[in-house]
């Protein structure tokens, strides 16, 4: 069987009722969606809080899934709109908050790479390229972030990422030409 | 900052360490277990349905619609057809029709996919309900035929 339609079955199961088949689902694509929603700009609780509120209304709206789309995408999806309409509500942000909160993400990803690699002169740059990173993305406009997240980090394709976000690839690829274009305008420091 | 040749290196580079990220944090477990316990507290519309007579003393026994629609649409999913709707009429927490929109697979007959699902229907309401209930007729519906290879990833 494979992965997709493994996958329609946990959709349709859960779809008639089956909590068990919803756990899966929600396991097999929330940490995901948490890494989306942090890498979006959201801090730790308003991430926390926009997965569970993305992920409890699929479970209220699985009957009017219709399969259109993939079921990853129809979750990004409801998870987008709740992560920008948090960072609309939220105060402006001094720069120096956004510095230092991106200087925490790239903290923990340092740790993330020490698991992964021994070598402390890989972990100490790889710390400091993803800090930089990190800065550089919330600098983007938030359209183009997503579409740059999306692609780059969550592999989608152009037209799985248009349906999360609501546009048509061709906004897509303009979008993450202009990320691409700012992001190494922005990284030029390591070269 | 020499460590990397160009910045689109330096992008690559960190793209790949943020993929690599562990994704099974420790607040992810908080936030299944929340989201499943609310979940569980919405549930899905939908009653009880009464299983055989009340005893000597009163009681009664019953089972709710969703497990009973969990049970068929497993026993409905099989490699030539599935359940997209399963509708349970009842009548006073009696079962008393189930209507079932079937999608088969291409290359599917229609009349052996109806009696199949027909038998595994009724298979399941003997399992659940009490002998002393009637078996109810089983409507199925043909909503679309559908070619294996597009659920493929």
């Amino acid at each position: 069987m494979s992965p997709g339609s493994a996958e329609m079955r946990l959709v349709r199961a859960a779809t008639l009722g089956d909590e068990q088949a919803f756990a899966q689902l929600v396991d097999a694509h929330g940490p995901r969606m948490l890494r989306f929603a942090v890498k979006m700009g959201a801090d730790e609780q308003e991430a926390a809080d926009a997965v569970q509120e993305a992920l409890v209304s699929a479970w209220r709206n699985l009957p009017t899934f219709a399969g259109r789309s993939s079921f990853r995408t129809w979750l990004f999806r409801l998870l987008h709109r709740r992560v920008v309409d948090g960072l609309r509500r939220r105060r402006p942000t001094p720069l120096g908050e956004v510095v230092e909160e991106s200087v925490d993400a790239g903290r923990s990803t340092a740790a993330a790479a020490s698991h992964a690699a021994g070598d402390p002169e890989r972990i100490a740059i790889e710390r400091e390229l993803v800090t930089a990173l990190n800065s550089a993305l919330l600098e983007l406009p938030s359209t183009q972030r997503a579409c740059w997240l999306l692609r780059e980090v969550e592999e989608m394709a152009y037209d799985e990422i248009a349906d999360t976000l609501g546009t048509t690839p061709g906004s897509v690829r303009g979008n993450l030409h202009r990320a691409r274009q700012r992001l190494a305008q922005q990284m030029e420091a390591w070269r | 900052m020499n460590q990397a040749q160009t910045p689109g290196a330096a992008i690559a580079r960190a793209t790949d360490a943020m993929r690599s990220e562990p994704l099974e944090t420790a607040g992810w477990i908080d936030i299944t277990a929340s989201v499943m316990r609310r979940v569980s507290r919405i549930g899905r519309p939908g009653g009880s349905l009464r299983i055989g007579a009340e005893d000597d003393h009163g009681s009664r026994t019953s089972v709710t619609e969703s497990v009973v629609r969990g049970l068929l649409q497993r026993a409905l999913d099989t490699g030539s057809h599935h359940a997209e709707k399963i509708h349970l009429v009842t009548d006073d927490q009696r079962l008393v029709r189930i209507q079932i929109d079937l999608v088969l697979t291409y290359n599917t007959s229609g009349d052996n996919a109806a009696a199949d699902a027909r038998q595994a229907v009724l298979a399941i309401c003997e399992r659940v309900l009490d002998e002393s209930d009637p078996l109810p007729p089983v409507d199925v519906r043909i909503t679309d035929v559908e070619d294996p290879d597009s659920l493929a990833p």
